[in-house]
């Protein structure tokens, strides 16, 4: 029943980065995009306009990280928030943080968009695998190893390389745990387990709760 | 749980199963609460490795054609009961990609299927319950629910007769509780359909020697359910019975042999009649044997 003792909290800002900052459930319980998502979900435009200008950059970011071409990855966030609109109403704070249910559309569907592209790309090629081979490349070249947040970041550190490869591979590089697997020349079966693995340490080291 | 699904939960949250294995894991998803709270977390996880990449503004324009298409798109019904992805009309009209298409968006699909570890029911229509519900094992009234439901079919009592589609619901819902997978979700709508009227009401009487039954009653669907609470175990050969009384007229309201189940009385609720408890015979007996050692009034 202590509120705060000192208004001006001395201890509180670390020396983090200025850049995204997640809205982590439980920090502080005025989360704006939640609060916007719900007025959005009774008809209001103008809080869902506020919404897009709060979190597209963050969506973009991730949109453009899994798929890469420009053009495809506007297209794609048009796409997230039209579903962001009418899915609005199903969104429910008990279940999660507005900014994990973001993410879950627009990861979900920039992946879906380059399974369906890749696919029909893999249809004209004689070595799918190879275009994957080729694909990964890219993909390390473009600093998908790289990340930013500090916090994220020494979370990664706890994992063991095989997790955190496959991880990335699977989240930002956007394959399926198949693809992750035929990338790191390992059992589907041992794709997963490394994922999930790699995804308990990550969920408790960044303090997750369901 | 099983095991070799349980490990997909991983793959669920960064969206690396494919379509075939989602929908599985979708179901498996919707009977295991356990996986379900486990891949809601690594989307949670996912989340925050979203927001360490930079942020990286959309071109301006994007905004408003966005904003267009919000203006003509009808958003979904909240409930998600409603919801048939793959048929939904709706569907179709704001998305036109095949991706779209063929998979639907994702927090549909956990929304879904994650209900059932939900227990509170804030969004469903039968708000006066919830105080109710809170007082008692929700379990215990799921039972009761489903005995109601075998006397209604197996003695043909008129209970909810005008409502063939409740009925309906509730079979489902006592069929999937026999194969012990009922979801929450079920169990609630079957909950409401029987605790939903429009008169249901709450009495709670105390019982002389220790504990309480709980009566929870609707004249309109002349339905009563009685829940006891902390009645002491009886010796062999004797048993808990229940009783109308409207002045005079004492008919047996059935035994209670199990002093911690609840019991299902159908029949019409006449008014101001009082529910009385006793202790009798094993067997029960015509008529009461002594005054009641607790008794409430239906009003």
């Amino acid at each position: 029943m202590t509120p705060e003792p000192t208004p001006a909290e001395p201890e509180e800002p670390p020396p983090a980065a200025p850049g995204p900052r997640p809205l982590r459930g439980g920090e502080t319980r005025t989360d704006l995009p939640a609060e916007l998502l719900h007025r959005a979900a009774l008809g209001d435009e103008d809080a869902f306009s506020r919404l897009y200008d709060e979190t597209a950059p963050q969506l973009f970011a991730l949109i453009r990280r899994v798929v890469r071409d420009v053009a495809m990855s506007e297209e794609v966030l048009q796409e997230v928030y039209v579903e962001v609109w009418r899915q609005a109403t199903r969104f429910d704070v008990r279940r999660g943080s507005a900014h994990g249910w973001l993410c879950t559309i627009a990861h979900r569907r920039a992946v879906d968009t380059v399974r369906s592209s890749e696919a029909a790309r893999r249809r004209d090629s004689e070595d799918g695998l190879l275009t994957l081979e080729q694909q990964v490349v890219d993909v390390q070249e473009e600093g998908i190893m790289r990340v930013e947040s500090g916090r994220v970041r020494s979370a990664m550190k706890a994992l063991t390389t095989a997790q955190s490869e496959a991880i990335r591979l699977a989240y930002f590089g956007g394959y399926s745990h198949r693809e992750v697997a035929a990338l790191l020349d390992i059992p589907v079966g041992t794709a997963k387990t490394r994922i999930r693995d790699g995804m308990i340490v990550l969920r408790d080291r960044l303090g997750v709760t369901s | 749980m099983n095991e070799q699904k349980h490990t997909m939960t991983g793959a669920w949250a960064l969206n690396a199963l494919d379509a075939a294995e989602r929908e599985q894991m979708r179901r498996y998803l919707a009977e295991d609460p356990e996986a379900a709270a486990e891949a809601r977390a690594f989307e949670e996880t996912a989340g925050e490795l979203a927001a360490s990449l930079p942020p990286l503004a959309p071109r301006p324009d994007l905004k408003s054609a966005v904003m267009a298409r919000v203006a003509t798109t009808r958003q979904l019904s909240p409930l998600p009961e409603d919801d048939e992805p793959e048929q939904h009309p709706e569907e179709a009209a704001g998305t036109e990609d095949a991706a779209a298409a063929t998979e639907p968006s994702p927090p549909e699909a956990p929304s879904a299927t994650e209900e059932p570890e939900e227990s509170s029911g804030a969004s469903e229509p039968v708000i006066s319950l919830d105080r109710y519900r809170a007082s008692v094992r929700r379990s215990r009234w799921t039972a009761v629910a489903a005995a109601a439901l075998l006397l209604t079919t197996i003695a043909g009592v008129g209970l909810w007769n005008d409502e063939r589609a409740a009925q309906q619901e509730l079979q489902e819902t006592l069929a999937a509780m026999e194969s012990e997978q009922a979801s929450a979700q079920e169990e609630r709508e079957m909950l409401s359909s029987i605790l939903a009227a429009d008169d249901s009401a709450r009495v709670a009487v105390p019982v002389g020697d220790g504990g309480s039954l709980a009566l929870m009653y609707s004249r309109e669907q002349q339905a009563m359910i009685v829940q006891p609470d902390g009645l002491e175990a009886l010796p062999a050969g004797r048993t808990y019975q229940l009783w109308m009384i409207e002045g005079d007229e004492i008919t047996s309201a059935g035994l209670l042999e199990d002093p911690a189940a609840a019991v299902m009385h159908p029949g019409a609720i006449p008014e101001d009649v009082v529910v009385g408890l006793t202790i009798e015979p094993a067997g029960g007996s015509d008529q009461p044997t002594m005054d009641p050692i607790g008794q409430g009034e239906l009003t």
